[in-house]
């Protein structure tokens, strides 16, 4: 039986605006296994990305529990927390966000630096050999095209090998062919790597390819089988 | 225009809406700005209006003055009008104190009759006004005055009231009428302050100063009969040129001013440039709107009003709110520059701020048009890009600025050429501030490209194997220098002129110290009292202490006023101990050859001041007149004189008498004997004479005196700077701030990639503080070139001193703290920003 690395349970999250608490979350509650592939999907709004803040403690329930593991991530204080995500936790974002300052290799490197960890120099050569930029490793990050950013966003995300990777539509800003270049790089390292993946997305056709596919229909998770 | 308030909303009250500093920032480096240059206009002006004014008042239409030493015995005004038939005009002028109002007036008694001197106050004469204020004047009732007050406030009703007044510690009772305003028909600009007038008689009965005059005033237009006059007048008394004198006064006092002008253009600047940063930042901020506003088919000549007007809206509240606040300050900076005034050039007694409403309109558009002129051409070239190439991206901006750099070089050059040619060449006081300004505008030049080979060279060397945090703080540096340059060469500016004016302050401090100490080096100095009964005491005092054992030696003083090339000097001499001699400091020329000319005939010495303005130097003769009799005299030196910018000469008694026919002696220096006390010698002089006749001061009570003066006349000097500072602190700090800020995005990211807050919080820490510590290194050889410039060039032309500048660690380590006191304040706001903002929108574009 696989264990469970992430449980959210009765999660609820709502937005203050004008003086009115909008719901975003309501008394969700899912569980990811370790190694699994999930994909997110919803509307725009519907509290995806939230969701994906919530998991990797950049945001915390109004109530519920986040536990990755042991560890009850909303009971940590923002330094725990902070903490926490840089050693467990990689991040793929829509729009690459790659740091202007410092070259492609540097990106990469960033969270081992920020981890204190040794540099393995046949996972990093794995890495930007799958995602075939090691003919970029000294460029910055505005020389290169969208689709490079977002390969060099990827191995940002896994060198430290995270058993949580959290992907927020990372293929959104890109044409299909490099969408598909870039998904299949990451579900192919998670699984080599045994990561969990949790991918929020609206792309229908990649998500069918992932383990399982929640909705987030209302502020609640419900499981949904494609095609 | 439905369609203008919307594009309006879409681009500035909603970018300033959500960014409310940015136009905080825009509009208080403007009202600053204008603070400044408005509070010192004002001053500067209303000083010379009030001198003019003052002037006008004693003189009226005059163009000659008769003057004694002290005062002119009214017989030789009998006497000139008998004898030469001119028209003239006996005065008599004091100042009187109100022990009721506890105000100062001044008192001003004439014939009023003769009306030539009141025909410039009142604009007609006395006897001409409809009420028969002549009558209330001669009338046999106890002295009677006009009060001519400046303030409109005071009653206008025409019933006398008795006011008690005193002057030189004597009190007396005047029946005084306040003329209402519509009696008064001013033609000169008004006097300044509250004027007593009344008649001459009466005058000199309330004064105590029966048969005797302040001067008698002269309308000569005949060259022969002005001669004819001088040649007649006893050696004790002088004819002067009101007109040449006036001049000269006011020519003397302009490089004061135009230095008050230059501090406070160096505040202006820095201001705007505040606004000028913040505009800039907040176009850049805007590029992405503007961008989707062409897109949308709007012409570049629409958004290019629309920031037009918004500069405009902007820059008048601003220029608005200086004009009051500079207004508030003109007050407090009109006395300072009255006091400096007063201590340098001459007395000016009137502190009223003069100014008229439609020179704060003048002001005002000045201010808006200087700011829109500004903006223009960020604001044109931001306009004008096509569409897709509106947003930049931070490498492209970066990479546009690393092509700028080369050209910015060679600008530097040029300036710091400039500066050397006004430096070398006789290029006067003007030359010399554009020596300043080019030399600071070379140094800041010189910034941004040394800030980037730093960079460079930091990261080129092993040193570059540190954390990635060392790299991204020194690309950064590079990479935001777009942002970053301005606010940098900004700064430099700022803190290398505030440390140049400390350093030539600080200099100036020391020079005159050491030479304050060398020149009162006399343990008593003793001059008659006002009121001394008879003229010879001093020298019956001199020649009784000459053997006096408590005295190892004396100097005596003699001292007259003389115009030569349109300018007052004033000629002294005396008995000079060796004691005196020694504390005379020469300039080129060893003090032993000099004394050695000075006492063989027709040496002088003259001053420094004096030397400069007319490039004298040892050796060269000049031409002495006093009342016809002309002789010229060899300059065996010229001394130190940090007193006066006026011009001195000194020359040995053989040569005075000859020339003045004057033996008066006006003062004495007493040296005491070893083992005795001065408070001892002070004892026996007041028991030999009444304690009234004579005025006895200590050494080290002229010069706690003297150091105050000091202190009060460079407060102008400090406060200005301190002004400036303060700007440009708050100018520069907003420009680092606003880099920092744009820096949050980044920092969010950093934030979810799981970077701590400290290191977050030192990232941005870091940088400034980097900037901050290159520019406060380059900054001092900056502020010692400006310390030089200063003190070599600025003060040489304006005042005639020459200063050794004499840094100090302290001063230096000022100037260092203030660019990385800038650089923390700088980064504060950002830092509690970033620990404070949520990782939340990390993931946005």
């Amino acid at each position: 039986m696989s264990a469970h690395l992430l449980a959210l349970s009765h999660i609820s999250k709502s937005f203050a605006e004008q003086h009115q608490h909008h719901p975003l979350l309501r008394d969700l509650s899912l569980c990811v296994n370790q190694g699994e592939v999930i994909a997110l999907i919803g509307a725009s709004g519907s509290g995806k990305s939230t969701l994906l803040n919530i998991i990797a403690g950049i945001e915390l329930p109004d109530t519920g529990r986040v536990s990755i593991e042991q560890t009850v991530l909303n009971q940590l204080s923002e330094t725990d927390r902070t903490a926490f995500r840089r050693q467990h936790v990689g991040f793929i974002f829509q729009f690459f966000n790659l740091l202007p300052t410092l070259s492609v290799k540097e990106n990469i490197l960033l969270p081992l630096q920020l981890n204190q960890l040794a540099y393995d120099q046949a996972f990093f050569e794995l890495l930007i050999n799958s995602t075939q930029i090691e003919q970029l490793l000294y460029r910055y990050p505005d020389d290169l095209s969208g689709g490079e950013q977002q390969r060099v966003a990827l191995c940002r995300a896994l060198i430290h090998r995270p058993r949580l990777v959290l992907a927020d539509e990372p293929t959104g800003s890109l044409d299909n062919e490099t969408a598909d270049q870039v998904f299949a790089l990451l579900l192919n390292i998670a699984h080599q790597e045994q990561q969990t993946l949790i991918l929020a997305t609206h792309n229908l056709q990649l998500a069918s390819q992932t383990d399982r596919v929640c909705r987030l229909v209302s502020g609640k998770v419900t499981e949904q089988s494609l095609p | 225009m439905n369609r203008h308030y919307f594009l309006l909303k879409a681009i500035s009250l909603g970018h300033f809406r959500q960014h409310p500093w940015q136009f905080i920032l825009m509009w208080a480096g403007l009202t600053a700005s204008v603070t400044v240059v408005i509070a010192i206009y004002l001053a500067s002006y209303s000083a010379h209006q009030n001198f003019l004014s003052a002037s006008n008042l004693f003189t009226g239409k005059a163009t000659h003055q008769i003057r004694g030493q002290t005062t002119i015995d009214e017989q030789l005004y009998v006497e000139l009008k008998q004898r030469f038939n001119v028209s003239a005009t006996p005065l008599l002028q004091a100042n009187v104190w109100d022990n009721f109002k506890r105000q100062h007036y001044q008192l001003l008694a004439a014939d009023l009759l003769l009306e030539d001197t009141l025909s410039s106050i009142l604009g007609q004469p006395l006897t001409t006004l409809t009420i028969p204020l002549s009558q209330f004047i001669f009338s046999n009732a106890p002295p009677n005055a006009l009060l001519l007050s400046s303030m409109s406030e005071l009653p206008t009703d025409l019933q006398p009231s008795s006011q008690q007044f005193s002057h030189q510690n004597k009190s007396f009772q005047l029946n005084v009428l306040h003329l209402p305003p519509n009696q008064r028909h001013n033609n000169h600009g008004g006097w300044g302050a509250d004027l007593l007038l009344m008649d001459i008689g009466s005058g000199q009965q309330v004064l105590n100063m029966t048969g005797q005059l302040s001067a008698i005033n002269l309308v000569l237009t005949n060259d022969k009969q002005i001669e004819l006059i001088k040649d007649w007048l006893p050696t004790s008394y002088a004819l002067v040129s009101v007109n040449a004198e006036r001049q000269a006064l006011d020519n003397l006092a302009n490089a004061f001013h135009l230095n008050l002008h230059a501090l406070s253009l160096l505040a202006f600047i820095i201001g705007l440039f505040l606004m000028f940063n913040a505009l800039r930042f907040s176009l850049q901020q805007r590029e992405r709107l503007i961008s989707q506003l062409r897109s949308l088919g709007i012409a570049s000549k629409t958004i290019q009003k629309l920031i037009m007007c918004e500069v405009f809206f902007i820059a008048s509240i601003a220029s608005a709110t200086g004009l009051l606040l500079g207004w508030l300050l003109a007050n407090p900076m009109l006395t300072m520059v009255t006091q400096s005034i007063n201590q340098f050039y001459y007395d000016l007694s009137q502190t009223k701020l003069q100014y008229s409403f439609p020179q704060f309109f003048v002001c005002w558009a000045f201010a808006v048009l200087i700011a829109v002129v500004c903006s223009s051409w960020p604001i044109s070239q931001i306009a004008k890009r096509p569409p897709l190439q509106l947003v930049r991206t931070s490498h492209q901006l970066a990479h546009i600025h690393q092509r700028l750099l080369p050209y910015w070089q060679q600008i530097a050059v040029t300036c710091l050429l400039i500066t050397l040619c006004m430096t070398m060449l006789p290029t006067g006081l003007i030359g010399g501030f554009i020596a300043t300004a080019t030399g600071l505008l070379g140094f800041a030049l010189c910034l941004p490209q040394i800030v980037t080979t730093i960079s460079r060279l930091s990261l080129s060397t092993k040193l570059s194997r540190q954390p990635l945090f060392i790299k991204m703080l020194l690309r950064d540096s590079q990479r935001q220098l777009h942002h970053t340059a301005y606010a940098l060469m900004a700064l430099l500016i700022a803190i290398s002129a505030s440390g140049g004016i400390s350093l030539m302050v600080s200099s100036f401090h020391n020079a005159f110290q050491h030479w304050l100490q060398q020149r009162v080096n006399a343990d008593l100095y003793i001059r008659e009292a006002e009121n001394s009964p008879t003229s010879t005491l001093l020298q019956t005092l001199y020649e009784q202490f000459a053997q006096n054992k408590q005295v190892a030696s004396m100097s005596t003083y003699m001292s007259q006023h003389i115009l030569w090339q349109d300018e007052q000097i004033k000629i002294q001499s005396g008995q000079w101990s060796q004691q005196t001699q020694d504390g005379m400091l020469f300039l080129k020329r060893p003090a032993r050859l000099v004394w050695h000319d000075v006492l063989t005939k027709n040496h002088i010495l003259v001053n420094e001041p004096l030397a400069r303005r007319h490039q004298l130097t040892w050796g060269d003769s000049i031409k002495l007149n006093w009342a016809g009799h002309e002789e010229t005299f060899t300059i065996a030196g010229v001394f130190y004189d940090y007193g006066s910018p006026q011009g001195q000469m000194w020359m040995p008694p053989f040569d005075y008498q000859r020339l003045i026919g004057d033996t008066k002696i006006t003062g004495v220096a007493i040296y005491i004997a070893a083992n005795n006390q001065a408070d001892e010698l002070i004892h026996v002089i007041n028991k030999q004479w009444p304690q009234h006749h004579f005025v006895i001061t200590q050494q080290q009570q002229i010069i706690a005196r003297a150091t105050q003066i000091f202190k009060q006349t460079f407060l102008i000097t400090d406060v200005l700077n301190a002004i400036a500072l303060g700007i440009a602190l708050c100018a520069i700090s907003a420009a680092l701030m606003a880099t920092q800020l744009a820096r949050l995005p980044e920092m969010r990211l950093l934030h979810a990639l799981g970077c701590n807050s400290l290191h977050r919080a030192g990232l941005l820490f870091a940088q400034p503080i980097f900037l901050g510590l290159i520019t406060g290194v380059f900054a001092i050889p900056a502020t010692l070139l400006q310390g030089w410039l200063l003190s070599e060039v600025i003060n040489v032309r304006s005042f005639g001193w020459s200063i050794p500048l004499t840094p100090s660690f302290i001063l230096i380590g000022q100037v260092f703290g203030l660019s990385i006191t800038a650089a923390v304040l700088g980064s504060l706001y950002p830092i509690w920003k970033t620990l404070h903002a949520s990782a939340r929108q990390a993931g946005w574009e």
